[in-house]
């Protein structure tokens, strides 16, 4: 492998970056300046779901570790925040580090373990993923401090606090949120990191052979994604005001995640965005044709059929039509857009 | 599972499967069934009345004009569609019969319903729709979790909130909130389960035979767990040992290690703190290892659950704020809604029986209505009024004056006799006696 600067700063990545803050920027002002309740609430869960899906990706993508995990570090996000803020008189802002920090640290613990073992590769691992939320909705449910089974009643403790203050200052956190969940999967597009995840990937014994640390690699990458997660479920817990165990830990959460950025395609660091907002669209316009049953099964439609025609996902479709004739997918050194 | 792909075909052949599982399981997710197989509550001869006091029915008149839209969040698919098709199966049958009965001040009554498809994340948004549409009130949604996810957007665009099944009521909502399954709330939120379980204990204590020894199992789900402890309290004060309490995870299917342990224990009475099958799974433990209870408490059973188990519950005993064949069900309204819906059962596939799910649904419609009727379209108004006064409903006289706007408790105890739901406690309101001989 060529050696390479960790960061490559060039004038595009700088762009992007810029692009991603001004974007963040304009919708944390813009948005609840100008929406209504609705849409401030439409917009709040819209970027709670690109949060989420960007986050998988940065790990279970570029690594191509499917990890069905994903809802447990939200859902560890949203009781570490309960938590600091029922027993605490600490601000929303620890509760959220410290929701970051608590997901990201079951996700290492789970890393170190997992990874040290060859054997949990691909399915293994989606199942160890899987039956984490198991283990961590059984110590949630009765660890009393945490919730014990009898839900947590968040709203009572927001009372007073800035980020209490309605939706809107809710959004505005998850904006902020969405815009670092961006960056850091950005970031994997453009660096060493990402090329190495990358290698991991399309193969990991030559990578291991190439001198790339892999272990070290998914171990950090892993815990950096289930932080974003956890993160992300600091201003879901403000928002719900009221969880409970079997509402925060339902499988839907890393069904859709997955679902979301596959729709969207993996390959690119954008592409799983781009899958949240198609869903969650989808979703909120199919509300009111009258027949929930069918909303759902067209969605489930919609996704196969997506993956028939576009199998590298709506962003594939993107730089096919940008660059016609050029194949989207990346090599083990490439770069991704 | 497939292998982890290692080649670019390989990758897009893995991402399809999980595609097509994922759809699969939204696909599933969607379509619940529905066990459709019990007594009906159905009275033939019933008179169409007006749904609520103080209403006229003109039967026969067409109303006119813009409609009176009361817009919901039920959850009609996921995990908690089954009972939340009961609450969207008693808001078609409301407004169909308030515009049958010619609407309200000459006005028909619209009911406008948005599936949270189970998640409470999806309850708020929808409630801020329905606001950002200006429906003119609202309905709460199914479940504890829901409906405080609800509370938050309905309680700040100042509608009045009517719940039907709140199991969380110590979770304060505010005076725009108007339960009908209603807990004590003439105490503090600690002891808002305590009179229920007070309930409980004086009807057994009216069979002569109260039980002396009792084993506690409770699902780890919040509101099972409150009647739990409030009912342990209860009994331990009047002297009853406790045998075994164990807490199990909510959605436990396998009850053959807690079956053995109340089999080994062999107490007078199991509480079961269950919600949904839970009684069945049980039963069928209790069934595998040759046990018989000598009797059995069963909290907040599914009634299909119940009927699915034919004479092996004769004798159980458990809580509803409602039953047919009871003082409650003995009024004009009581009896055409019985009637109408038993022929919503059959056309939605629900289970064609009136209990704490149906009673209460109606019953949150019956105080947003006659909030309507006394106040007018008004949401302010009915406020002030509700908060004032008290509603008859199917399920008894319900006041909004304690905390969260609790009044008395309203939760009964029914008992299984024959194979029949029977009411047997309060007295005032009992269509039978207890016969309770562990």
């Amino acid at each position: 492998m060529r050696p390479r600067a960790w960061i490559e700063p060039d004038a595009p990545l700088l762009r992007r970056v810029a692009g991603i803050v001004v974007v963040a920027a304009l919708a944390a002002v813009l948005v609840p300046v100008l929406g209504s309740n609705y849409i401030v609430t439409f917009s709040f869960q819209f970027v709670v779901w690109v949060a989420l899906a960007l986050s998988w990706n940065v790990f279970s993508g570029n690594a191509g570790y499917p990890s069905f995990g994903h809802g447990v570090f939200f859902g560890v996000g949203i009781y570490a925040t309960a938590a600091v803020l029922e027993h605490t008189d600490a601000g929303f802002l620890v509760a959220m580090l410290v929701a970051g920090l608590a997901a990201g640290g079951v996700a290492l613990v789970v890393g170190l373990g997992v990874f040290a073992s060859p054997r949990f590769k691909g399915d293994l691992f989606g199942l160890v993923t899987l039956a984490l939320a198991f283990v961590v909705t059984t110590v949630v449910s009765n660890v009393a401090f945490l919730d014990g089974g009898t839900g947590v009643f968040v709203r009572e403790h927001t009372r007073g606090l800035w980020v209490g203050g309605g939706i809107r200052h809710v959004f505005v956190v998850g904006v902020a949120l969405a815009a670092l969940a961006a960056l850091v999967a950005l970031a994997t597009s453009r660096t060493r990191w990402g090329t190495a995840l990358r290698s991991i990937r399309d193969e990991e014994a030559v990578a291991e052979s190439l001198g790339v640390p892999t272990y070290r690699y998914k171990v950090l990458t892993f815990a950096v994604s289930g932080a974003l997660g956890g993160l992300i479920g600091a201003p879901q817990a403000v928002y719900l005001g009221y969880v409970e165990v079997g509402a925060v830990f339902a499988l839907n959460v890393p069904l859709f995640v997955i679902m979301m950025t596959i729709l969207g395609g993996s390959a690119r660091w954008w592409g799983p965005a781009i899958g949240a907002a198609a869903v969650v669209v989808l979703r909120e316009v199919l509300l009111g044709i009258g027949s929930p049953e069918l909303s759902q099964i067209v969605i489930g439609v919609f996704l196969v059929v997506v993956i028939a025609v576009l199998p590298q996902g709506i962003s594939g479709a993107f730089d096919r039509l940008r660059q016609p004739g050029r194949s989207g997918v990346r090599g083990a050194s490439g770069v991704s857009r | 599972m497939t292998p982890i792909p290692t080649t670019r075909r390989a990758l897009l052949r893995h991402r399809a499967q999980l595609s097509a599982g994922a759809a699969l399981l939204l696909v599933t997710s969607a379509c619940g069934s529905s066990d459709s197989e019990g007594s009906t509550t159905a009275v033939p001869d019933a008179k169409i009345v007006a749904p609520v006091a103080g209403m006229t029915c003109n039967e026969g008149t067409k109303p006119t004009g813009d409609p009176i839209v009361v817009g919901g969040s039920l959850s009609l698919t996921g995990p908690l569609s089954e009972t939340a098709k009961v609450h969207e199966g008693v808001a078609e049958l409301v407004t169909k019969w308030v515009n049958d009965c010619g609407g309200i001040d000459g006005r028909p009554l619209k009911w406008d319903v948005l599936d949270d498809q189970s998640t409470p994340a999806q309850v708020a948004s929808n409630y801020e729709r329905l606001i950002g549409e200006h429906v003119d009130l609202v309905m709460g949604p199914y479940g504890g979790a829901n409906t405080l996810a609800a509370a938050g957007p309905v309680t700040q665009a100042g509608y009045a909130f009517p719940t039907h099944t709140n199991g969380a009521p110590q979770e304060l909502i505010g005076e725009n909130h108007f339960p009908a399954w209603q807990f004590d709330g003439t105490g503090d939120k600690e002891h808002m389960f305590d009179a229920g379980a007070t309930t409980l204990w004086d009807a057994l204590k009216s069979s002569g035979n109260p039980p002396k020894s009792v084993f506690y199992a409770t699902a780890k789900f919040p509101t099972t767990l409150s009647l739990a402890a409030a009912a342990k309290s209860r009994f331990e004060k009047e002297g009853v040992k406790t045998t075994g309490d164990v807490e199990y995870e909510f959605g436990t299917t396998d009850f053959s290690s807690i079956a053995l342990r109340i089999s080994q224990a062999d107490p007078d009475l199991v509480y079961l703190g269950g919600l949904g099958a839970d009684t069945t799974y049980l039963y069928d433990a209790f069934d595998s290892i040759g046990y018989t209870p000598r009797s059995v408490f069963a909290a907040l059973p599914s009634p299909a659950s119940l009927a699915g188990l034919d004479d092996e519950v004769n004798g159980l005993l458990t809580l509803s704020i409602f039953e047919t064949d009871s003082a409650l069900g003995d009024t004009d309204i009581a009896r055409y809604f019985g009637k109408q819906y038993d022929e919503v059962a059959k056309d939605d596939d629900l289970f064609p029986l009136i209990e704490t799910q149906a009673a209460a649904s109606f019953a949150a419609w019956q105080i947003l209505l006659t909030g309507v009727v006394n106040a007018g379209v008004d949401n302010k108004a009915i406020i002030a009024w509700l908060n004032s006064n008290s509603v008859d409903t199917i399920a008894g006289s319900l006041k909004f004056d304690g905390y969260n706007n609790y009044g008395g408790d309203i939760n009964r105890v029914t008992q299984i006799q024959d194979g029949k739901r029977v009411l047997v406690w309060p007295k005032d309101v009992a269509g039978g006696t207890i016969d309770y001989k562990p």
